[in-house]
């Protein structure tokens, strides 16, 4: 090819190479559906309330991070990119369920089911019910701490703070959670 | 005593709540379908997109598009006189010659009007009055949009009873008397007019100076170097609908006459610049020069000859373009042979006003 002095071509992404993407792409998203999507239906099930819901979320995540696979810069960092889209739709829906919730009418209130009888329900439901109590952000920095085992510094990447800030929510979430969870110790 | 929980216990407490929760079976299909989906929809919306971007692009130039003002109604003119021709200390332009300190003179030097400072320097001014201010690129001239300015009944009222400055026509300008908003009267303008009100204002040669009586922005004048024989006219020689002067500054070294064109600008009478030499009419040393004003074509013409042999004489015109005080050679020149069998021939001065 013949190429003007002082012009180079513009490289474009052949089919070629956008079928290499899209392969990797595909690849990309089973592998992480196989090793990570249980955990991470449970981390969003965490941070909101309905499993439904949650898995929503998550297969939501899974689509948006295919479809970005071309332009992400370190795609060993995908389940990152994964987690934090997770986060970020979590706290979305919280907020349009907090709007939905002010024009809602009032819950009937729970009634315990024959088969939800033991020990460990009960101290679940707890735990479950304690978080949920928490702010927001405690309640993110507990999860991610605590359930996810992210490090400081991952779960002030996730949730877009500071590592200072990770340290005070955490440590604010433990105090909160000893407190409401102290009649079942 | 502090109720805080720890950590481990904290993290199987976390464990066993969500330990039951097992994914959908089909989580992995619908994943899939949606990916599917995405692309299907990725194109559509990328060209509803692209639609919605061209619509915007074309609304926009619609609304901005740039028009031209002098086809529009009540459009204005920019014309040599951008601001209130002289204020209280303005330029040369005054209800009396003598009286502003800061009158500006001509690009010569020369005598000041009563100020007893002495000549200034060439292209110098007094002290800037408000006329200065003024864009200079306002004095340009309206050359591409000359048509539009000639505005039928939008006739402009002469200043005020004492011709004092900064009474600038009524007729269509919007703002009498705002700066670059006087409007000749007609393109080009009549001779005689000056200021382009469509009025004959009255030009004399005297002591050293030339003046214009204007009808519409009081008196104005300049400094004229040579020995004037009083002899001037008034001519639209850029065809901007106002006039410039063109002086008779005298006989030539080697006979003939000299002439120097004035224009009329924010700061009063100025000398034009940009001619090569002096303007010369006449036959002297087997040479013949002339002068010819093209108010229609919006140009001067200079014309300068050699003898080729008895009567005959090898003609160059060359034409120039008045731009704000700056003669430019528009590059037009033409050559010929005429015969001069007497008189001066072409080598004289030819349309322009009461000078031919």
């Amino acid at each position: 090819m013949t190429v003007a002095e002082g012009w180079r071509p513009v490289p474009a992404r052949s089919d070629a190479a956008r079928s290499d993407v899209a392969r990797d792409a595909d690849a990309a998203l089973t592998a992480l559906y196989s090793e990570h999507y249980r955990s991470l239906v449970r981390l969003a099930a965490l941070l909101l309330d309905d499993t439904g819901l949650c898995e929503e979320i998550v297969q939501e995540s899974y689509i948006r991070v295919h479809a970005a696979w071309g332009r992400l810069e370190d795609r060993d960092k995908a389940l990152a990119y994964l987690r934090q889209t997770v986060v970020n739709m979590a706290r979305s829906t919280l907020r349009r369920r907090l709007v939905a919730l002010k024009h809602a009418p009032k819950p009937m209130p729970d009634a315990a089911s024959a088969e939800e009888g033991a020990y460990a329900h009960l101290e679940r439901a707890a735990v479950v019910k304690a978080l949920r109590e928490l702010p927001r952000r405690q309640r993110e920095a507990v999860v991610l701490r605590y359930y996810a085992d992210l490090t400081e510094a991952d779960a002030a990447a996730v949730m877009g703070c500071s590592i200072g800030s990770v340290k005070a929510y955490t440590s604010r979430g433990l105090a909160s959670l000893g407190t409401k969870l102290e009649g079942l110790r | 005593m502090t109720n805080t929980i720890e950590p481990d216990e904290l993290r199987r407490l976390l464990a066993d709540a969500v330990g039951e929760i097992r994914p959908d079976p089909e989580a992995y299909q619908r994943i899939r379908d949606g990916v599917r989906r995405r692309r299907r929809l990725r194109v559509p919306a990328l060209a509803a997109g692209g639609v919605a971007l061209a619509g915007v692009a074309a609304l926009t130039y619609v609304l901005v598009k740039p028009g031209d003002p002098a086809g529009e109604p009540g459009a204005i003119i920019r014309p040599p006189i951008t601001a209130t021709a002289g204020g209280p200390s303005g330029g040369g332009v005054s209800g009396q010659p003598g009286g502003p300190s800061g009158g500006t003179t001509s690009n010569h030097g020369g005598p000041r009007p009563s100020t007893g400072t002495g000549g200034g320097g060439p292209g110098s001014s007094g002290s800037a009055g408000p006329g200065t201010a003024g864009p200079s690129g306002g004095s340009s001239g309206p050359h591409g949009t000359a048509p539009g300015g000639s505005t039928p009944g939008g006739r402009n009222e002469p200043g005020g009873p004492s011709g004092s400055t900064g009474t600038s026509g009524t007729g269509a300008s919007p703002n009498p008397g705002a700066p670059g908003q006087a409007r000749p009267n007609a393109i080009p303008a009549a001779a005689g007019d000056l200021d382009g009100d469509g009025r004959t204002d009255r030009v004399t040669v005297a002591d050293g100076r030339v003046t214009v009586a204007g009808t519409r922005f009081g008196t104005t004048y300049a400094a004229v170097s040579g020995d004037p024989s009083g002899a001037a006219a008034i001519v639209d020689v850029n065809r901007d609908g106002f006039g410039e002067v063109i002086v008779d500054t005298g006989a030539a070294a080697g006979g003939g006459r000299t002439y120097a064109v004035y224009t009329l600008t924010v700061d009063g009478l100025r000398l034009t610049t940009g001619l090569p030499g002096t303007l010369e009419t006449g036959i002297f040393g087997g040479r013949g020069y002339g002068l010819r004003c093209d108010s229609a074509g919006g140009r001067l013409i200079t014309v300068a000859g050699t003898a080729s042999g008895g009567q005959d004489y090898s003609v160059t015109s060359t034409s120039w373009r008045l731009d704000g005080t700056t003669f430019t050679s528009t590059g037009t020149t033409a050559a010929s042979t005429v015969a001069v069998p007497s008189g001066v021939g072409p080598f004289t001065v030819t349309d322009c006003g009461s000078l031919s």
